[in-house]
C-alpha cells in the first residue's frame, strides 16, 4: 500500500531541507551544507517506512546513520517540528501524527546516543595523541642526556678524549660505543682516553661493555686509556675479576694525556726555567 | 611535543567552536571569551570548514590524487581524508599540538602524511613535498583559512613558491576574509583592532587584491562563501548590525585557482 504521505513526500522533503539548512550551523562541521539533501531524503525515507511497519529498529539505525554524518541534535529538532506540523495539518487524527512523533523520539534517542559515543571516540584519539607526545618527548629527552653525556673530545691530533659522568647502563654503553667507533674512524684516532671520574659505581655489566669497545676501538688501530677510576671502582674491577688487558690505566686524564703523547713521540715540556713559574703537583696516584 | 592541558590553544579553541570534543575545559572557557565579542568566530570556522569540504568533493570528482594542504588544522571528520581516502595527501601546520593529534588521527594511512612547517617559509615546505611527491607535481593545493592570516609580502611570496613548484594544471582552493562595502572598510579596520586584541593579525582583501596578490595564479571563481555553499541566514541580520561590528564587516570568502 502506497504510504499516505507518498503523495506529499517531495514537498515534506523541500521542507525539511529549508530548515535543515536555516540550521546549517548547529551541524558537526563534517556535515557541510551539500549534504543536506541526503540527509532530507534519509529523514523523509525512514518516515516513510516507519509509517508503514513501525520498525523500531530501522528507525534506530536511521538516527545512528544522521549522527554519523554529523546532524546536531538542535537541527534535528527544528526538522521533527517543521514535519509534525505539516503532518498534522495534513492528517488531524489517527494513527500517522503518533507514529510521527514517535518515529522523531527514535531518532533523537539514537542521535543522542551516537553523539556520546562520538564524544568519546574524539576523547580516546585525544588521550593517545597525549600519551604518544610524552613518549615522543621522554624520547627526545633521552636523546638529548645521551648526546650530552656522551662528549667526545679531540684533545690534540689524532687523541680523543671521553669524559663520562653519571651511571652506564647497557644501553648507554651501546651509545657510547657506536659513537665512539663512529668517532675514531673519522678522526683517524691513535688514542682514546676515557675518563670516568664521575661515574659512581661499575657492575660487570658496564665493566664488560667498556671492555668491548676498548676492543672495538683496538680493532680500529687505536689504543685505549682508561682514566679517572676511583677507588671504589677499582675495588669492584678488582672483585668481579675483569681483566683490563689491553687497556692502560692512568690515575686521571693528564696521566692520560702525557701517556697519548708520548704514544706519538711527543712529550709535555716545560716552556719556562724552573723557578719561573710555579710546578704544578704530581696527583698521578697508582692503581 | 609537549601537550600542555593547563593552557588554552589556538587549534583545540577552533575545534571547540567547530562542535568537536579534541579539546579540554580550559579551551573551552577561553572559546567561550573570545565568543563574546567575535560571535560570527564558529559561523567562520564553520564555512570554511565547509569550503574545505565542498573543494575535496569536487577534487574527488575530478579525480585527483594529490594534494597539499596547507594550514590543515585537525583533519577530523570532513577534512579532506575522508572525501579522498586514496589519495596522496601530505596535511601540514605550523602547530605542534595539531601535527601530534593530527599524526595520531592519519597512523593508519599510509598514503597520507602530516608535516610540521610554517608557510611564512615556504622552503622546508616545499623541501616536503618534493619528498612526499617525487617528480608528480601536478597537485591540488589547499590553501584555507590561512590567507587573511598573512601579509600582502607573505602571501605573495607563498602562492609564487607554489607556482614555481607546481606542474602545469595543478589547482589551488583558498579562503579569504572580503570587506563587504569599500565604504566599510573603516568597520574592518575596527575588526582588526578587536583581533590585535587577542594577539592575531588579520589581513582582509577584495577579490582583486586576492588575485594580485597570489598571480601568476589564475583565479578561476572567487565569491562569497555563503554564496558557494549556498546557505542564507548564516549570519543574521540582527549580526549585521553596528552592534556586532566584526561579522557585519566582512565576509569569509572563497576562490579557486589554476597553474
Amino acid at each position: 500500500m502506497l504510504s499516505p504521505l507518498e503523495a506529499s513526500r517531495e514537498q515534506l522533503v523541500r521542507s525539511a531541507l529549508g530548515v535543515l539548512k536555516q540550521n546549517a550551523a548547529h551541524n558537526r562541521s563534517g556535515l557541510p551544507p551539500f549534504r543536506l539533501p541526503k540527509v532530507a531524503q534519509k529523514i523523509l525515507g525512514g518516515l516513510i517506512a516507519y509509517l508503514a511497519d513501525q520498525d523500531e529498529g530501522a528507525a534506530r539505525a536511521i538516527g545512528e546513520s544522521l549522527a554519523h554524518d554529523g546532524l546536531g541534535m538542535r537541527s534535528l529538532a527544528a526538522v521533527g517540528r517543521a514535519l509534525m506540523k505539516e503532518v498534522l495539518a495534513s492528517f488531524s487524527g489517527g494513527d500517522i501524527p503518533l507514529h510521527a512523533h514517535a518515529y522523531l523520539a527514535l531518532l533523537t534517542e539514537a542521535l543522542a546516543a551516537g553523539e556520546i559515543a562520538e564524544f568519546s571516540r574524539q576523547r580516546d584519539e585525544m588521550q593517545a595523541a597525549l600519551e604518544r607526545a610524552i613518549q615522543g618527548r621522554e624520547r627526545e629527552l633521552k636523546r638529548l642526556i645521551q648526546e650530552l653525556s656522551t662528549p667526545i673530545m679531540p684533545v690534540y691530533d689524532r687523541i680523543l678524549a671521553l669524559p663520562l659522568i653519571g651511571d652506564i647502563d647497557a644501553e648507554r654503553a651501546q651509545k657510547i660505543n657506536e659513537k665512539l667507533l663512529h668517532a675514531v674512524a673519522q678522526r683517524q684516532a691513535q688514542t682514546v682516553i676515557i675518563d670516568i671520574t664521575g661515574v659512581p659505581s661499575v657492575d660487570i655489566e658496564t665493566a664488560f661493555a667498556l671492555m668491548a669497545a676498548a676492543r672495538a676501538v683496538e680493532l680500529l688501530g687505536a689504543r685505549v686509556a682508561l682514566v679517572g677510576i676511583s677507588p671504589a671502582v677499582a675495588r669492584t674491577l678488582a672483585h668481579l675479576d675483569v681483566t683490563l688487558e689491553g687497556v692502560k690505566t692512568l690515575s686521571n686524564l693528564q696521566g692520560g694525556i702525557r701517556y697519548a703523547l708520548e704514544l706519538q713521540g711527543l712529550a709535555v715540556r716545560r716552556a719556562l726555567p724552573r723557578g719561573r713559574a710555579r710546578p704544578a703537583p704530581s696527583r698521578e696516584r697508582k692503581l | 611535543m609537549n601537550i600542555d592541558t593547563t593552557k588554552p590553544h589556538i587549534g583545540r579553541i577552533y575545534d571547540y567552536v567547530l562542535g568537536g570534543h579534541h579539546n579540554y575545559e580550559i579551551d573551552r572557557q577561553h572559546a567561550e571569551q573570545i565568543l563574546k565579542f567575535l560571535p560570527a568566530y564558529p559561523v567562520w570556522a564553520r564555512l570554511n570548514r565547509w569550503f574545505l569540504q565542498l573543494v575535496a568533493s569536487r577534487w574527488a570528482e575530478q579525480g585527483i590524487t594529490r594534494v597539499l594542504d596547507i594550514a590543515s588544522g585537525l583533519p577530523t571528520q570532513g577534512h579532506l581524508n575522508e572525501y579522498l581516502p586514496d589519495a596522496r595527501i601530505l596535511f601540514s601546520d605550523n602547530d605542534p599540538l595539531s601535527v601530534t593529534y593530527g599524526q595520531e588521527i592519519l597512523k593508519d594511512k599510509p598514503n597520507m602524511s602530516y608535516m610540521l612547517v610554517d608557510v611564512r617559509e615556504p622552503g622546508p615546505l616545499l623541501d616536503a613535498a618534493t619528498q612526499f611527491f617525487g617528480d608528480d607535481r601536478r597537485v591540488a593545493v589547499g590553501l584555507i583559512g590561512i590567507s587573511y592570516l598573512l601579509r600582502d609580502e607573505q602571501l605573495s611570496a607563498l602562492a609564487q613558491r607554489l607556482y614555481d613548484w607546481c606542474a602545469p594544471g595543478s589547482v589551488m582552493a583558498l579562503s579569504f576574509a572580503m570587506p563587504y562595502e569599500s565604504d566599510e572598510l573603516a568597520l574592518s579596520q575596527s575588526a582588526v583592532d578587536v583581533f590585535k586584541k587577542i594577539g592575531i593579525e588579520l589581513h582582509f582583501r577584495s577579490p582583486k587584491q586576492l588575485s594580485e596578490a597570489i598571480t601568476p595564479w589564475r583565479i578561476t571563481e572567487s565569491d562569497t562563501l555563503e554564496r558557494l555553499l549556498d546557505v542564507r541566514h548564516m549570519v543574521s541580520d540582527r549580526e549585521r548590525t553596528m552592534e556586532d561590528f566584526v561579522t557585519g564587516a566582512i565576509a569569509m570568502s572563497g576562490a579557486t585557482a589554476e597553474r
